[in-house]
C-alpha cells in the first residue's frame, strides 16, 4: 500500500524528524511533509493541504501531544494521529488512545512507524467511506421525505384545482359567448389546466416503489420533462426539445425512473451552466441520426433503437473527470451539494432497461449525454389498443344481457354500450321472459351469465324461447360440473376473461350470427 | 321520471360544495346530502337511501372501501361511484372488490362526473376505457388484468385495509373499532401481513404503505 503520503510532523528536534522521514521512506513511502512545533503553525498547516497523517512527539517545550490532538480533532477529525515518543509509559499511551489518538510508536522501535502509518491510512479510508455512506443515507431519507411532502401537496393542490375548474364551469354558464368575461374565464381555465398538468408531473416524479414496466412514449416523456424542468431550472437556461413531429417512439420501461434519469442529467446541466445557457433534449430513431455520434461509431446498433440525448452549453469536463462521472460518490460539486449518485443511478436505470449511456464532453465546449434504448414495437398503436372497443367499427347491435350480479352486469353493459350496442339488462330468466314475452322483440345477440355454478343454467329450449334464432354467448366457469356441449349458435366464453376479450367474443358471435355460421 | 338521488362525500369542503352545486343544476339529479367523512356518509346512506353515492377515496375516519362495503350490505340498491385524485391499480381493484360501479379521477371535467352519475344510476358502470379493458371477470369476482406484481399484491383486501389504518397511525384498538373486528383479529391480520412483507415495525410499514400508494402522506 506504501506510496505518496502527506505528513504533518509535530516535533522540535530536527534529528528526530529525519529519523521519522528515513523510516517512512524505508517502508516505501514517498513523503511530502511539514514540521510544526507550536499550536499556531499546526492550525495553519491543517487549514491548507489535505494531510494523510499527523505524527506527534509526546512532549515539546511549548506544546504537547495532547494539545496537538485536540487541535487536529477539532479541525480535521478524520486525519489519523500517531504519537511518536521516546518517553511514554503504558498508562500515558492508553490515555492518549482514549482521547482519540490512533496509535503510538516508541522512538526506540521506529521500525513500527511504517506499518502504523499504513494501518492509519486504511482506517482513514474506511472512515471516509462510512461518512459518505451516512451522508448518502441522510440524503436518501431527505429525498424520500421531500417526495412524500410533494405528493401530499400535489394531492391537496389537485383538490383545489378540481374545485376551481368546477366553479369555472358554473361561471361559464352565465357568461355570454364572446364577452370579455368569457375570455377571462378561458384564461383561468387554461391556467388551471397547466396547474393540473404540473401536479400530475410532480406526482409521477415523486412516486416511489418498484419499477413498473409499461410502454412509454419517449417523445411524450421528453415533452413532459421539458415542461416540468421549465419550472425547476433558472430562467437563464433555455430548454429545447428536438423530437420527431407527430410521432411516438416507444420503449418498454418505467416512466418514473426514466424521468428521474432526465432530471439527474438536467440538474447536472444546470450546475454546469451557472451563468445560463441552453439545455437541449433530443430524441430520434437511430436510422434518422446522421452523422452518428463518435461515441456510438464503434457499436453495433439496431436501426430502430432510440437515441435520447441531453446536451448543455456549460463548462464541460476534462477527460479525467469524464472517465469517472459514473463512479458512485464521485462528484465535482462543492461539499454538501452533490451526492455523487445522480449519474450512477441514471446509468443503473438505463442498464436495467437494456440500454446504454455514455457522455461526450470537452472543457469549455459543453457536455452531451447519450442514451440508447431498445425500441418497443406495439402490435397496434397502444392508444388504439387501449380503446379497442371504440377504435374499431361500431357494432350497432341490440343485445340482451342476462346476469344476476349487478356489478358484473353493469361492467359488461358499459363495455357493450361503448362498442356501440344497445343493451337491455335483465337479472334472471324470469325477467328475460317478461322482457321478451310476446312483444316479438328480436335481439342480435343474447349474453347469458347463469351466475356462478351451473344450477341455474338455462336449457337450450329456454334460451330459444327468449332469443329465437339469434346467437347466444354463454359465460361459464371451467371445471364446473354439468357443462354441456354447446348447441348450434351458442358460444361459450370461459371465465376469467377481460372486457377486451369479451368485446372480441361479442364481435365474433354477431359476425357468425349474420353469416349463419355454426360454432366450431 | 324521478330524479337521481345523490350523496356527495369528500373531505375537501370546496370540492364537495362545488360538486354538489354542479350536480344540483342538472334537472334529473337531486343531491340529498353531503358528507365530509366516510362514517358520516354511511350514516347518511342509511338515512336517505340515495341512488348513487359519489365518494372520495381518501377521507378521514372509516376507510372508504370499508364504508362502501357496509353501504351495499345495508342498501343493496345504492350504487357507489368512487372519485379520486389517484389512479393506482390498488385503489381500482379495491373499488371493484367492494362492488363499486364506477371510478373516476378528479382531473376529469365536471361533465364527466355527471355522465358517470347517470351511467351508474342506469346500471352501467363507469370506468375509463383504459381501465375497463383491463377488468377481468373471474369466478370469484372482478379484478384488474396484468397488474404489476408488487409486494402489496400478496396481501388480501382485508390486510390492505389494516395497512392503510396502520399507516394513518391508528392503534390496534382503534382499527378494531373502525373495522368492527376484535382486537385479536386485527392482531392476526397485522402479524400475517408483516410476515408476508417481512416488515416488523409500524413506522417501516407506514413508509411501505406510502411508497406503494396504499396510503397518501
Amino acid at each position: 500500500m506504501a506510496g505518496p503520503v502527506k505528513v504533518v510532523i509535530v516535533e522540535d528536534n530536527a534529528s528526530d524528524v529525519d529519523l521519522c522521514l528515513r523510516e517512512l521512506r524505508r517502508s516505501g513511502f514517498t513523503v511530502n511533509h511539514r514540521v510544526v512545533d507550536q499550536e499556531a503553525s499546526l492550525r495553519e498547516a491543517l487549514g491548507g493541504t489535505d494531510w494523510d497523517v499527523v505524527l506527534s512527539d509526546y512532549t515539546l517545550p511549548r506544546f504537547s501531544a495532547m494539545d496537538a490532538l485536540k487541535v487536529v480533532r477539532a479541525h480535521r477529525p478524520e486525519i489519523p494521529f500517531i504519537i511518536v515518543t521516546g518517553t511514554i509509559d503504558e498508562e500515558s499511551a492508553v490515555n492518549c488512545l482514549k482521547r482519540g489518538a490512533d496509535n503510538y510508536v516508541l522512538k526506540s522501535n521506529l521500525a513500527r512507524l511504517g506499518p502504523a502509518v499504513e494501518q492509519s491510512l486504511r482506517m482513514r479510508a474506511e472512515r471516509r467511506q462510512q461518512r459518505l455512506l451516512k451522508a448518502q443515507l441522510r440524503e436518501a431519507q431527505k429525498m424520500e421525505a421531500v417526495g412524500q411532502l410533494a405528493t401530499g401537496i400535489a394531492h391537496d393542490f389537485n383538490n383545489l384545482l378540481t374545485a376551481i375548474q368546477g366553479y369555472l364551469q358554473l361561471a361559464r354558464m352565465h357568461a355570454p359567448a364572446g364577452s370579455p368575461v368569457e375570455n377571462a374565464l378561458s384564461g383561468i381555465a387554461q391556467a388551471c389546466q397547466n396547474g393540473v398538468d404540473l401536479t400530475r408531473s410532480l406526482l409521477r416524479f415523486s412516486r416511489r416503489g418498484e419499477a413498473m414496466y409499461a410502454p412509454v412514449d419517449v417523445v411524450h416523456l421528453v415533452d413532459e420533462s421539458a415542461r416540468l424542468f421549465r419550472h425547476i431550472l433558472p430562467a437563464s437556461i433555455e430548454i429545447r426539445a428536438n423530437r420527431p413531429e407527430g410521432r411516438s417512439l416507444w420503449v418498454h420501461g418505467d416512466a418514473t425512473q426514466m424521468q428521474q434519469v432526465l432530471m439527474n442529467l438536467a440538474v447536472n446541466a444546470r450546475d454546469a451552466m451557472p451563468g445560463g445557457g441552453t439545455l437541449t433534449f433530443s430524441v430520434a430513431e437511430m436510422s434518422a441520426v446522421t452523422p452518428r455520434p463518435a461515441a456510438l461509431r464503434a457499436r453495433e446498433v439496431e436501426d430502430d433503437a432510440i437515441l435520447l440525448t441531453v446536451e448543455d452549453t456549460g463548462h464541460g469536463m476534462s477527460e479525467d473527470v469524464r472517465r469517472q462521472v459514473f463512479d458512485p460518490f464521485f462528484t465535482t460539486k462543492p461539499r454538501g451539494q452533490g451526492t455523487g449518485l445522480g449519474l450512477p443511478m441514471a446509468q443503473g436505470v438505463i442498464l436495467d432497461h437494456g440500454g446504454w449511456i455514455d457522455v461526450e464532453s470537452e472543457p469549455g465546449r459543453g457536455t452531451r449525454f447519450l442514451i440508447l434504448l431498445p425500441a418497443w414495437k406495439p402490435v397496434a398503436e397502444p392508444a388504439n389498443e387501449i380503446n379497442g372497443a371504440r377504435a374499431t367499427e361500431s357494432l350497432r347491435a341490440s343485445v340482451l344481457l342476462l346476469c344476476p350480479d349487478r356489478q358484473h352486469r353493469a361492467v359488461m353493459a358499459e363495455t357493450l354500450v361503448s362498442a356501440g350496442c344497445r343493451v337491455t339488462q335483465v337479472d334472471g330468466m324470469q325477467e328475460a321472459a317478461a322482457v321478451c314475452g310476446g312483444a316479438g322483440r328480436s335481439y342480435d345477440l343474447i349474453v347469458i351469465d347463469p351466475g356462478h355454478g351451473s344450477a341455474s343454467r338455462p336449457s337450450h329450449e329456454e334460451l330459444r324461447r327468449i332469443g329465437g334464432p339469434c346467437p347466444v354467448i354463454l359465460l361459464r366457469d371451467p371445471g364446473t360440473e354439468g357443462v354441456r356441449p354447446p348447441q348450434p349458435n351458442e358460444y361459450p366464453l370461459d371465465r376469467p376473461f377481460t372486457m377486451g376479450e369479451f368485446v372480441g367474443a361479442v364481435r365474433r358471435a354477431i359476425r357468425a350470427g349474420n353469416q349463419g355460421d355454426r360454432p366450431r | 321520471m324521478n330524479p337521481i338521488r345523490v350523496l356527495v362525500a369528500d373531505d375537501h369542503t370546496l370540492v364537495k360544495s362545488m360538486l354538489a352545486e354542479r350536480l344540483q343544476r342538472e334537472p334529473d339529479i337531486k343531491v340529498v346530502a353531503t358528507a365530509g367523512r366516510a362514517d358520516e356518509a354511511f350514516d347518511l346512506v342509511l338515512a336517505h337511501s340515495p341512488d348513487v353515492v359519489v365518494m372520495d377515496i381518501d377521507m378521514p375516519g372509516l376507510i372508504c372501501f370499508d364504508a362502501a362495503r357496509r353501504m351495499l350490505a345495508s342498501r343493496p340498491n345504492t350504487r357507489i361511484l368512487f372519485l379520486s385524485a389517484f389512479t393506482h391499480d390498488h385503489y381500482i381493484e379495491q373499488a371493484l372488490a367492494v362492488g363499486a360501479l364506477g371510478y373516476i379521477t378528479k382531473t376529469e371535467p365536471a361533465d364527466t362526473i355527471i355522465s358517470a352519475v347517470r351511467n351508474v344510476a342506469n346500471n352501467l358502470s363507469y370506468f375509463s376505457d383504459a381501465i375497463r379493458e383491463r377488468i377481468v371477470q373471474g369466478s370469484s369476482g372482478l379484478s384488474l388484468a396484468s397488474r404489476p406484481q408488487t409486494r402489496a399484491s400478496q396481501l388480501t383486501p382485508r390486510e390492505i385495509e389494516v395497512v392503510r389504518y396502520i399507516a394513518r397511525g391508528l392503534s390496534k384498538k382503534e382499527i378494531a373499532q373502525l373495522m368492527n373486528l376484535s382486537i385479536k383479529t386485527v392482531d392476526k391480520h397485522t402479524c400475517n401481513l408483516m410476515d408476508k412483507l417481512d416488515i416488523h415495525d409500524r413506522v417501516e410499514l407506514a413508509r411501505f404503505a406510502i411508497r406503494e400508494g396504499l396510503s397518501e402522506p
